[in-house]
């Protein structure tokens, strides 16, 4: 007989270095022609962090993103931002970069707010002008003013310097004290169909709610629950690491070492929470780690949920279900 | 070895080439006609990012002898488009659709969905994840990738076109915009570190140590410094700097010298002319060693009896917490669930493999590398070459994922010291099964827990004993430990909390960062315990997470109070709305 169950599970993930300094910088350089320019050391692996960061750029300047490139990640030209681990580049370089960025809007409204003759505070940046709040027809060309600052021999460039508010050293004994600026939260729902007779099991869907403090670029978030999920998933039923008695690995190849196929991949919902997070870059904060998190343990959940038993380790397989079944049907008949 | 001349068409061109009988397809491509789109993921079959298509159909490039393209035709990611504004409709919507992440995976996949829309242009979602079952991304999770494939096909037979909804306002954020370094992924022209090559580079290979847990007591490279081509054989004696490194604690040696602790340790790294002189001088490297008796389990590792795989003892790190009173807590529990649980050791299996290129650029000293942290990397490579660091600079290649498995050193001071000894520049690309043997993996954790709650299903008490697998070097260990313990409870407010957690070394490969640093194996022990509670106090899965989880003004396991930013509840009631 077939059965289905519904499992869950919630996680939080403290972005960057636990307790312990980890700061980014940027460099941001606003052109002649108001296109812009990000250096900032940060890695991207494919995650999407320079892509995230222009937009950060483009936000704190009014610009579209499309006018800003970035080179990260060779440091020669590009400042230290710290590795790209503990979900922090959103959080910790994207503040880095928002703060290099703001330097630039500071002096271009100082200089706005003078040819304009308006109060500073009145004045905003967005789509490529600056223009008095509430009325937009009254505006300056961010490229104008750029170039108007040059010919009195103004740049238009910016440092931003960020380390997460983590005050202190935990303690010791106790493990007191603050050791994230930030967290992100997750629940997963993972849907799985368990034969009773055999312990195989299919998962038919898996649901994924993650609070990024703000969705920079949506897509790329989704792309990350995605990804991560379904590595959670290869975590939870395939995949392990095994070695000989001597030390020697057994797992030496993506023929041994299984992975998820498109033929295991399931269906993924991902729900984006925007719970602002007030340290973070524009509120936002990471979503690289936290997806692949609950995953397993939601399964493991799931499976209870369908047929009663709990499995005590990981990879959850067939045999291991078919175990705890056998051993619960024996329990039953005494 | 005996040449043949073939004779193929190769993206619409023909081409005349003499090969040997055992070159492979791959080889010919990459190396002999610089078409560097196509990737070596695995190198035997079981990845396919090397897929091209011979006369149309997926072949797998690094198992396909390069005679038998004579008198076929070829096609590689480079003839999908010839320039970014003609790209191929697959091409399009896998930018479109947010499919391509790290891009190493993509030129491959491209081509078995192409082979598969040329045999059938409306496939189901089914039979499109049937035609890639065979190319392994570890990025994306296939969602996306099947649904670009799908919308190529819809574009191929000239039908609606499904679009997708722009979010967010006029802003620069909440835009679902399209990755910078999109374009050159799916053209096959972005430049992973194995794809870059300098005139008069030469090759690097490695001596691993065979044994877990050994004492060195000589290295003979004379046999392997006689071998033709051979330009240097480079040993502990050959680092200029302090021969030790590690992101926290620096535990490891560069190469080992004294002793060896994993099946894989770096002992010597052989420079040659071509990478399989490398290879082959590698093997007649001669290390004597004294074997000495292995610890595998971190349980017994740590006992104070174990014998010391390090000279500082077996126990890399313990973090604690403790908040309120534990015993307290457990005397107000109603309902107390106690749970054992074990995981595995993983691995990254990002689909790029190690590669690095170094070389001199005046007296800077240059390398180009996977990465997931250039200046860190800069920072070791000049403590080795005794260097400033103002005279090392890394550029981060392309990187082909790296889910923490890219952030430790692996082979770019490997190449950084071939090249500062010989002054040429150097080569490095690591096998699948290198990778494999010599990377950091996720720690395998040894787990016990008891928690106590009300009857109403308010938690009291959390105890948890968390012992960490470290392997033979510290690497992110500590912080992975500590992380481990900061967030041991999962998301919930409990009043008194007791947690041990033990990072242990034994010569096991190393443990380091990997996606969720510890929280991917804690929560499916610490989440059942929440749903045992809960079914012990009457209340649903979403109930008892609904009264403990995280709000504003919730205490954490480290006593931080809360106070904004917190959407714990609001994902679980996202999630509780599925469940109805």
């Amino acid at each position: 007989m077939k059965r289905i169950g519904r499992g869950i599970a919630s996680i939080y993930f403290g972005m960057g270095n636990t307790a312990k300094p980890n700061p980014s910088s940027a460099y941001v350089e606003l052109l002649e022609d108001g296109s812009c320019v990000v250096r900032c050391g940060a890695a991207d692996l494919g995650q999407g962090s320079d892509t995230a960061l222009c937009q950060i750029a483009a936000e704190a300047l009014g610009l579209s993103p499309e006018r800003v490139s970035i080179k990260s990640a060779d440091t020669l030209v590009a400042p230290e931002a710290g590795v790209s681990s503990a979900s922090r580049q959103t959080y910790v370089s994207g503040n880095a970069v928002r703060l290099a960025a703001e330097q630039i809007r500071e002096l271009l409204l100082r200089e706005a707010a003078e040819e304009m003759e308006a109060p500073r505070e009145d004045l905003t940046m967005k789509s490529d002008l600056i223009f008095v709040k509430g009325s937009p027809s009254k505006n300056l060309r961010v490229r104008d003013l750029c170039q108007r600052l040059r010919a009195r021999g103004m740049l238009t460039s910016g440092t931003g310097s960020f380390n997460p508010p983590t005050p202190e050293a935990l303690n010791p004994e106790t493990g007191a004290g603050i050791p994230y600026g930030a967290y992100s939260y997750a629940t997963q729902m993972v849907e799985v169909e368990v034969d009773t007779e055999t312990g195989e099991f299919e998962i038919l869907r898996v649901v994924a709610a993650h609070d990024v403090g703000r969705a920079i670029n949506p897509m790329a978030i989704e792309a990350q629950i995605e990804g991560g999920v379904i590595m959670g998933l290869g975590y939870a039923t395939m995949e392990e690491m095994r070695w000989d008695g001597e030390g020697n690995l057994l797992t030496s190849n993506f023929g041994t070492y299984l992975i998820p196929t498109a033929m295991d991949s399931v269906p993924v919902r991902s729900i984006i929470v925007e719970e602002p997070e007030p340290t973070g870059p524009f509120g936002a904060k990471g979503t690289g780690e936290p997806p692949a998190c609950p995953t397993a343990a939601a399964l493991v959940n799931a499976i209870y949920d369908a047929v009663g038993v709990t499995i005590p380790s990981l990879p959850v397989t067939a045999e291991k279900v078919y175990r705890a079944l056998k051993t619960k049907r024996l329990k039953g008949e005494k | 070895m005996t040449e043949r001349s073939i004779t193929f068409t190769l993206n619409g061109f023909k081409q005349t080439v003499r090969v040997p009988e055992n070159l492979l397809l791959l080889d010919l491509l990459r190396e002999d006609l610089g078409l560097t789109g196509t990737k070596r993921g695995c190198g035997v079959g079981e990845c396919s990012a090397c897929t091209v298509l011979v006369n149309g159909h997926p072949v797998a490039s690094c198992i396909y002898p390069a005679v038998k393209v004579d008198g076929r035709t070829v096609m590689t990611v480079e003839g999908l488009a010839r320039t970014q504004k003609d790209l191929h409709p697959l091409q399009t919507w896998f930018l479109k659709l947010g499919a391509v992440q790290c891009g190493f995976c993509i030129p491959g996949i491209l081509l078995s969905a192409k082979a598969l829309l040329d045999r059938n242009p409306s496939p189901t979602a089914e039979e499109v994840r049937e035609a890639i079952a065979g190319n392994l991304c570890r990025c994306a999770g296939y969602q996306k990738i099947v649904e670009a494939v799908l919308a190529a096909a819809d574009e191929l037979r000239g039908e609606s076109l499904p679009s997708r909804k722009e979010t967010g306002g006029e802003g620069a954020l909440g835009r679902s915009m399209l990755k910078l370094d999109g374009i050159p992924k799916v053209m096959g022209t972005a430049q992973f570190a194995a794809d870059l090559k300098r005139p008069g580079m030469l090759f690097g290979a490695m001596v691993w140590s065979p044994y877990p847990h050994a004492r060195i007591i000589a290295i003979d490279t004379d046999p392997a410094l006689s071998a033709e081509g051979v330009a240097a054989v480079l040993t502990a004696k050959d680092i200029p700097g302090p021969n030790s490194y590690g992101t926290i604690v620096k535990d490891q040696s560069f190469l080992a010298a004294q002793k060896v602790r994993y099946v894989g340790d770096p002992v010597a790294v052989v420079i040659a002319k071509e990478e399989n002189v490398a290879r082959l001088a590698a093997e007649k490297v001669r290390v004597n060693y004294e074997v000495l008796p292995p610890l595998f389990d971190p349980r017994e590792a740590m006992k104070p009896e174990a014998s010391r795989i390090h000279d500082r003892g077996n126990i890399l790190i313990h973090s604690k917490i403790r908040k309120g009173n534990i015993e307290e807590g457990f005397r107000q529990a109603d309902v107390i669930v106690e749970k054992s649980f074990t995981t595995q050791t993983v691995e990254h299996a990002y689909m790029e493999p190690e590669a690095a290129l170094a070389f001199w650029d005046g007296e800077m000293l240059v390398v180009h590398c996977c990465s997931q942290g250039p200046h860190y990397h800069r920072q070791e490579i000049a403590r080795m070459v005794n260097l400033p660091v103002s005279k090392v600079r890394v550029i981060q290649a392309t990187t082909g994922g790296g889910f923490g498995g890219k952030i430790d050193l692996s082979l770019q001071h490997f190449v950084a010291l071939g090249t500062f000894v010989t002054g040429k520049p150097v080569k490095m690309v690591w096998t699948r099964e290198e990778s494999f043997r010599t990377s950091t993996k996720r720690h395998a954790f040894y787990l016990n827990y008891r928690v106590g709650a009300t009857r109403q299903g308010r938690l009291t008490a959390a105890y948890a004993e968390i012992i960490g697998n470290t392997g033979a070097y510290a690497s992110f260990g500590p912080a992975v430990i500590t992380r481990s313990a900061t967030m041991a409870l999962g998301p919930y407010d409990c009043p008194n909390v007791h947690v041990d957690a033990y990072g242990i070394y034994t010569n096991t490969q190393i443990s380091g960062a990997m996606r969720g640093f510890g929280a991917p194996q804690m929560s499916p022990c610490h989440e059942p315990i929440v749903d045992e509670i809960a079914r012990q106090c009457g209340l649903s899965p979403v109930e008892m997470r609904r009264i403990n989880i995280l709000r504003p003004g919730s205490s954490t396991v480290t006593q931080q109070i809360l106070t904004a930013g917190v959407g714990a509840l609001e994902t679980l009631e996202k999630i509780a709305t599925e469940m109805k």
